[in-house]
């Protein structure tokens, strides 16, 4: 029982690991091919179609 | 909106006027947008684009960076001439213009207006801060003014809304402007001159003619030799310029003022005809005796100081209350956590990684808050400004503005409103100069980092009396990053960016009551910007380095032998000759590494870290943690206050952090500049955090 309760703790604790890493690189990925920074909310933001409305 | 009409089609309103005479506060009203306002000139420093209805129409309006006249040359005033001119390809010159003039100022906003006014763009002057000339003394007489201008003046007061909806009304209205008289009269040879070159100009340089009118006026008062214009204007333009210079030469006028003169003649007769003065001009005012003493040679450093002295006090004591609710919140859910998931991976990644490192942050958001409280304060009631005319003197020691303090200050919230703020400085190498120093000055991401580190080694006790030690270690911190970003200037100047000394012009605004409503705003943003950074990518680092710390797995052992065992130790001990030096050990040497990427990260890795390494024991706090943690080899405790201070003196020198690196590279075009700042400001760094750590020994033995 207890070997069954590491197991599956092992194996979701691992997959949030890898969900984090693709989330990350995607956000990189997507910042580096908008390339506009957003001055106003002081971040290097990714500028969706919203974003870009409320702020140039 | 309608996804079928295409985004072409809306007609665009220009919100122009002279710096702080509230065009962002319309343009908030208007739209319901949040610029950001504040009471000193220079606070919007490129376009914002919003939309608003004018009856059934939708219309665009944009937001522009203040500008005393369409000549002026400083990247942020350059975008009103470049958007008005249409030079900026995608967007078209504005079909309307809202000029937004303060009425206690009518007279130097007036010279403006004439110059828009030359451009037949159709005009409504919002004629603002109604509300404080009878403050000013002087009563308006609009129907005057609008006769004399031809264009409709809409008394308002921005900042309670009142007037907006005159104001769009009197858009409806307004009749089609075929043929605007341009009043203004110029002597004879000169006009002669100027017409035949504004229809040169049309002819040979396909402008516009409000264009040419206004370009024209640029070249004959030129103080620039002919030739530099060649790569713009061909060169039978450029023949007739010349010949024009050299005929007004011998008319005896004086070409570089004769524009300014005449057209300040006009707004002059104009402004005597409808503003009268109901109290004796020049008169000393309650603010001028405020000034003579905040402006002071002594008194104004002395003031300033202790402004600065009480900030950081209250942000040690009063936001400790509400940071302590925030700690033990984070720790009653690590512990409900616990008892919920058994033991385990999943436990250990939630309950140690993700709450540990996040929370870790989280904690720190109530001294944030006061920081920005306290700054917005300084912005809106004019001290801002003040502070920059009394660091003029020192500033011009190192051969920089007065102005380019205000960056200076602004960095304290955050070096990229900083960074964006310097384009308020007409002179590139003075501009780029205050870049490279920007972040030198502390921001708030630091603050989580120095506060951690005071309370948990710097001993509460008072000084004096009444300045407590970690207060005082705090404004060092803040000091030493003002003296070295100063000193740097300096050398900066007097090297690779070598020019003259420049002349300080800067209008001190009136003082005003700050708006609450104003602070509040500002700081729920950027307390949700706080947030939103801890819930993305602190929790995405924390949960990377529970993997990082707890891969490679071992069977047996302690948990601090199994951290030393996982990717992070070993990475940790392979870059540990270089921390050395430094009197730092591995696990701040990753804290250093992964807080590259942003400087309060460093408080949320060794919040992961250390709960990771004590797995095995009851919980505590980072701080309990940190005062616990030994060297495994010596036994001695990790960190002493010569550590912590070694610490803190590394993150004020160094450029951790991504975001400012893009904005610089922005703001420079360029890669050049940013990776310098970099590698200099890290050199730095590591310089001075070893000078620290071998005095601190030296005293010590
Ligand atoms: N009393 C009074 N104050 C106002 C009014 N409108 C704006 N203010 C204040 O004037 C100051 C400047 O306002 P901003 O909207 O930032 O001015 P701006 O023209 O956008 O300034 P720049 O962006 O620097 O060119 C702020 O402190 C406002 O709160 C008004 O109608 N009455
Ligand atoms: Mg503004």
């Amino acid at each position: 029982m207890d070997i069954i309760v590491t197991y599956w703790q092992e194996i979701i604790s691992l997959l949030i690991v890898l969900l984090t890493i693709v989330l990350m690189t995607r956000s990189v990925m997507r910042t580096s091919r908008y390339k506009k920074e957003c001055s106003t909310c002081a971040l290097v933001e990714i500028q969706t179609k919203k974003h870009s409305t409320t702020h140039q | 909106m309608n996804a079928v009409s295409p985004k072409k089609s809306l007609r665009t309103i220009a919100l122009i006027g002279n710096p702080n005479c509230g065009k962002t506060t319309l343009f908030n009203e208007l739209t319901g947008l949040r610029q950001k306002v504040g009471n000193y000139p220079g606070v919007t420093v490129e376009k914002k684009e919003g939309r608003i209805l004018i009856g059934s129409e939708e219309i665009i309006v944009l937001d522009l960076p203040g500008t005393y006249s369409l000549s002026a040359n400083s990247p942020d005033e350059k975008v009103v001439t470049d958007i008005l001119f249409g030079r900026i390809p995608g967007t078209p010159p504005p079909e309307l213009i809202i000029f937004v003039a303060d009425a206690t100022n009518l007279e130097r906003n007036l010279y403006l207006l004439s110059q828009i006014i030359d451009l037949k763009i159709p005009t409504v002057v919002s004629l603002n801060m109604i509300d404080r000339i009878n403050e000013a003394g002087i009563a308006i007489d609009t129907s005057m003014l609008r006769k004399e201008f031809g264009v409709p003046f809409i008394p308002m007061v921005a900042s309670k809304g009142i007037g907006t909806k005159e104001l769009l009304s009197a858009f409806e209205q307004l009749p089609p402007i075929a043929d605007v008289i341009r009043q203004w009269q110029l002597p004879e040879p000169v006009r002669i001159e100027h017409n035949e070159l504004v229809s040169i100009l049309i002819a040979n340089e396909k402008m516009s003619e409000p264009a040419a009118f206004h370009e024209a006026q640029l070249l004959l008062s030129t103080p620039k030799d002919v030739s530099s214009f060649s790569n713009e204007y061909n060169s039978e333009t450029l023949n007739h310029l010349q010949q024009d210079h050299s005929n007004l030469q011998l008319t005896g006028v004086d070409r570089h003022s004769i524009f300014v003169e005449s057209r300040f003649r006009w707004t002059n007769a104009a402004y005597k005809k409808s503003v009268r003065h109901t109290t004796p001009r020049h008169q000393n005012t309650i603010h001028d005796s405020i000034d003579a003493v905040l402006t002071h040679r002594i008194w104004g450093f002395v003031i300033f100081f202790v402004l600065m002295a009480v900030m950081f006090q209250t942000i040690f004591t009063w936001a400790n209350y509400p940071m302590e609710l925030i700690g033990s919140a984070f720790d009653m859910l690590a512990r409900s956590v616990s008892t919920v998931i058994p033991e385990g991976d999943l436990q250990s990644l939630i309950a140690r990684g993700i709450i540990g490192g996040v929370g870790a942050v989280v904690t720190f958001l109530p001294q944030i808050l006061f920081l920005f409280l306290f700054l917005g304060f300084l912005e809106d009631t004019g001290y801002m400004a003040r502070a920059a005319f009394i660091m003029d003197r020192v500033m011009s020691k190192v051969g920089l503005h007065g102005k380019s303090f205000i960056p200076l200050l602004s960095s304290f919230a955050c070096a990229i409103p900083g960074i964006m703020a310097t384009r308020t400085i007409e002179n590139q190498r003075d501009r780029l100069v205050t870049i490279l120093v920007a972040p030198l000055m502390s921001c708030s991401a630091r603050l989580p980092v120095f506060s951690l580190l005071i309370a948990s080694f710097v001993p509460n006790v008072l000084l004096f009396g009444f300045m407590s030690l970690p207060a005082v270690v705090l404004i060092s911190m803040y000091l030493l990053g003002l003296i070295t970003a100063l000193l740097t200037a300096r050398v900066l100047k007097s090297t690779i960016l070598k020019g003259p000394k420049p002349v300080f012009i800067m209008e001190l605004p009136p003082y005003r009551i700050p708006s609450l409503k104003n602070t509040f705003i500002h700081m729920w943003e950027r307390s949700l910007l706080f947030l939103k950074n801890a819930g993305t990518i602190i929790l995405g680092v924390s949960i990377v380095l529970w993997f990082l710390a707890t891969y490679p797995k071992m069977a047996q052992g302690t948990s601090s032998e199994k951290l030393a065992h996982s990717f992070v130790g070993q990475a940790g001990h392979a870059i540990e000759p270089v921390l050395k030096p430094l009197g730092f050990d591995w696990k701040i040497g990753i804290g250093i590494i992964s807080s590259l990427l942003q400087r309060e990260v460093f408080v949320g890795t060794l919040g992961t870290i250390y709960n990771i390494e004590h797995a095995d024991e009851a919980n505590a706090t980072l701080k309990e943690q940190m005062q616990k943690e030994k060297d495994p080899v010596t036994g001695l405790p990790t960190f002493s206050l010569l550590t912590a201070l070694c610490i803190m003196v590394y993150y004020v020198l160094a450029m951790q952090c991504l975001s400012t690196v893009a904005v610089v590279r922005r703001e420079t075009n360029g890669w050049k500049w940013p990776a310098a700042q970099f590698v200099y400001m890290t050199l730095l760094a590591y310089a001075g955090t070893f000078v620290t750590y071998r005095i601190g020994l030296w005293i010590l033995s």
